[in-house]
Formats: C-alpha cells, structure tokens, sequence
C-alpha cells in the first residue's frame, strides 16, 4: 500500500486497543452486586422480615451514621437518628419499593436528623452542618429583604437545574457538601483532591449559584 | 430566604444527584496527575509506531486470538485496506487518553439532549457516563464488539515458509456492538425507552464511525 493509499485517521484511534476487551470493569460489578442487595434488603422489608434492618445497617450504616454525625454533631444523637430512620425505613416500606435504595435511607437520615438539630441547636454550636449552612449566607440574603419568597419546592427544582450544569466532580463536591454535609477533608480525599482546591471549587460554585438564583429571580 | 429554606429545598432534590454523587469515582487525571507528562510521551511514542504499522498489517498464524472481530480501523475501510485483528495495539495504548465527548441524555420530558463530558477513551468509561447522565447506574456494560464484513485470508498450502503472514482485509460496512446487563429491559419499555437507545447511539456515534449499530440486552 502506498502512502497515498493510507486512509485519514479516524477519531476512533485512542479507543482501537479497547475495543475487544470483555468490558466487565470492577466497577460495574460492584453496583451490580450492590443493586442485587438492595433488591434483596427491600424482598425482606416487603416479607416484614426484621433481617431486613441488619441487612440495611450492615449495607448503609456507617453510610448513615456519618450522614447524621454531619448533623448533629453527637454520636449518641447520631446513633438515635439512625434507628429512627431505619424505624421510617420500616414503616414506608412497604409499599414504596425505593430506588436507589442507599439515597433514599439517606433521605430519611437526613430529614430526621435536621429536626433533633434544629430541636437542639442551641447547645449544639458548631457542627459541620451549620458551617456549611454558614458558608450560602453570601449568596442568599435575610429574610426582611426577600420580596417574594419562593416555596422550597421550586427551589429545588432550580437547584437541580443548577446542579445540571455542573461537571460530574463538582457535582460530587457541592452534593457533598451541601446534602451530605461531608468536611472539605473529607470531600478531598473523595474526590482525590486537595481541601484548599474542594474550598476553591465551592467558592466558585456558590458564586455560580448566586447569578444562577438571580438570574431567575429569586431575590438574594 | 434564609438558608434554612435553602437547606430544605436541596433536601428535596432528585434522589438520583444523591446517587450519583455516592457512586462518582475520581476520574484517571486524578490517579494518574504524576506520571501523566511521561504516559503523555508513551502514547504519542505508541501513535506514532502504531500509524508506521498499519501500512503493512500482517499478523503471524497463531498470534491471532480474536474471533472473526477486529480492532478498529485506523483507515478507511472503504480503501479496503488491511488491518490487524486486535492484538498490535496494546491495551495499555488508549487508557490514558482522554477526551470530551458529548454524552447524550434523555430529559424528564422525553427529549434527547447533551452535555460535553471529559471521558477517559474507553467503551466502558463512556458508557459509565452514559448510564450516569441518564440514571440508569444499575446497567452495566458487558461487552462491545467493532466489526466490519472483513475477512482473514487464509496463506495458501505448501508455499515454503513455515510462518506465512495471514491478512486480514477490511470490510465496508462497520457494527458496533453492544451488549448490556440484563438490567437495561426494565427501560427499554415506551418512548423513553427508544429514546435511551438513540442517546446510546448517538454518544457511541461522536466517537466510533460505525454504519449499523446493534444493541443486545443479556437474558
């Protein structure tokens, strides 16, 4: 063949020595084997089986407890949060059949966590949640100077929005942060980072955030 | 507003931004950021090496492992040219490449759209994007399969040497083939679940120049 001959070069160069590999990467498998023990955690809780909350802690708990740990800054308060949402967790389910299953027992963790801290919060200065909390003040203005405030239900809806037009890694990072209430220590070792870039990064988020409300007119 | 409002509208987010930001795994630039100078140099070495290669394709009988499939082109097949089946690229090759790539994705109200995605160059990488994108984490890819209607030519008995180049001539027509954990049948159902299949296709599209795409679902 002569070089004349030699096609043009095609884009799916990088990919050529992939492509005839068995693509079962680690993973993959790994949500695989992690969904089949959610459907097997949720077969239990709908046979009103009380292995059901054991699967579910050994799945999530630590998950969980660092969730309300996050909160309310107390592992006796934390560990009381927990139970109270697998206790929900039992109650609703069924009939829901959650999924993801881990996010939604999150959920729950969470909600039941912020009431004992908004109950407690007078003696309980400090936590992480409320210096996360701490850090939107900038991009949302106080109460007496909202002209219309909108319900959180629409504002969840724009927050998704916003956190559509993030990439992946600061998805993880303001989700993080924000939903999780994870510490910048940990939210850079998560995401393979340094903290001062994860403090760099929400800096620029949180600025993004407060054209994005703006610009849709949610007063701030 | 105050923060609590705030604090509790982002408690009512999707539950699907909770999982992906559970599942999200740091990306190779992250793992790889103190070598990625000299992997840069190696596979630009390996490029280069591999574009001298592909004038003259032949593989020896025996080291050819593969199944009738081949590697992608690094030509045009409609020149009919030869290519190797599969093993001159090393896998080592594409997997510090990265790239972005629109990754195709189907709206809450049934339309396809897309975002610009730094990907590492991989059908299993892209597709991980894919499925993420579309909150479908539970599918996994199982195998993927570029082909053309090529075929080996077979050296011809009794010629002399014992080691006889075997050729393999492209075909004209290119598939991509796809197959996806059994999983993916709980959304191929309706609208959406066409629309899930052309964003496939059209993501795998921005990178493969394929003529017939073929999706199949493991039992």
């Amino acid at each position: 063949m002569t070089s004349d001959n030699v096609p043009r070069a095609k884009k799916t160069d990088a990919v050529t020595a992939k492509l005839q590999t068995k693509l079962l990467p680690g993973a993959t498998l790994k949500e695989v084997i992690h969904l089949t023990d959610d459907e097997k955690i949720i077969a239990l809780f709908f046979e009103r089986s009380e292995q059901a909350i054991r699967e579910l802690d050994l799945a999530y708990g630590k998950l969980c407890h660092q969730l309300a740990n996050n909160i309310v800054n107390n592992r006796q308060d934390a560990e009381e949060c927990v139970n109270d949402a697998y206790l929900g967790a039992w109650n609703t389910i069924p009939p829901a059949r959650p999924n993801p299953l881990r996010a939604y027992i999150c959920k729950i963790v969470r909600n039941i966590s912020l009431k004992l801290y908004h109950k407690k919060r007078a003696a309980k200065r400090g936590s992480i949640y409320e210096t996360a909390i701490d850090e939107l003040e900038d991009c949302i203005s106080a109460p007496d100077t909202v002209e219309s405030e909108i319900e959180a239900r629409e504002l969840a809806n724009i927050i998704e929005d916003f956190l559509d037009t993030l990439n992946e890694e600061n998805h993880t990072i303001f989700i993080r942060r924000y939903w999780f209430f994870d510490s910048y220590a940990v939210i850079a070792q998560r995401v393979g980072i340094s903290e001062k870039n994860v403090s760099v990064r929400l800096t620029r988020m949180r600025r993004k955030l407060k054209t994005y409300l703006s610009e849709r007119e949610v007063v701030i | 507003m105050s923060t609590k409002i705030f604090s509790e509208a982002i408690g009512l987010i999707s539950l699907t931004h909770v999982e992906r930001a559970l599942t999200y795994r740091p990306g190779r630039r992250q793992r790889l950021t103190r070598w990625a100078a000299m992997a840069a140099c190696m596979v630009l070495i390996a490029a280069a090496g591999f574009t001298f290669a592909q004038k003259s394709i032949t593989l020896r009988p025996g080291n050819s492992k593969d199944d009738g499939s081949i590697t992608p082109p690094h030509g045009d097949p409609d020149n009919g040219e030869n290519i190797t089946p599969g093993s001159e690229g090393s896998d080592s090759e594409g997997t510090l490449e990265t790239t972005d790539l629109d990754i195709y994705y189907v709206t809450k109200d049934n339309k396809i759209k897309s975002r610009s995605m730094e990907t590492a160059c991989a059908p299993n990488d892209i597709f991980g994007k894919w499925a993420d994108l579309n909150n479908i984490p539970d599918v996994s890819l199982v195998d993927s399969v570029y082909d053309s209607d090529g075929e080996e030519e077979t050296p011809k008995p009794g010629s002399g040497t014992k080691e006889e180049p075997v050729t393999y001539h492209i075909g004209t027509h290119f598939t991509f083939t796809l197959t996806l954990s059994c999983e993916f049948s709980r959304y191929t159902e309706g609208r959406r679940g066409k629309l899930l299949v052309k964003s496939l296709e059209k993501t795998f599209a921005g990178y493969l120049d394929f003529d017939e795409f073929i999706l199949v679902v493991e039992d």
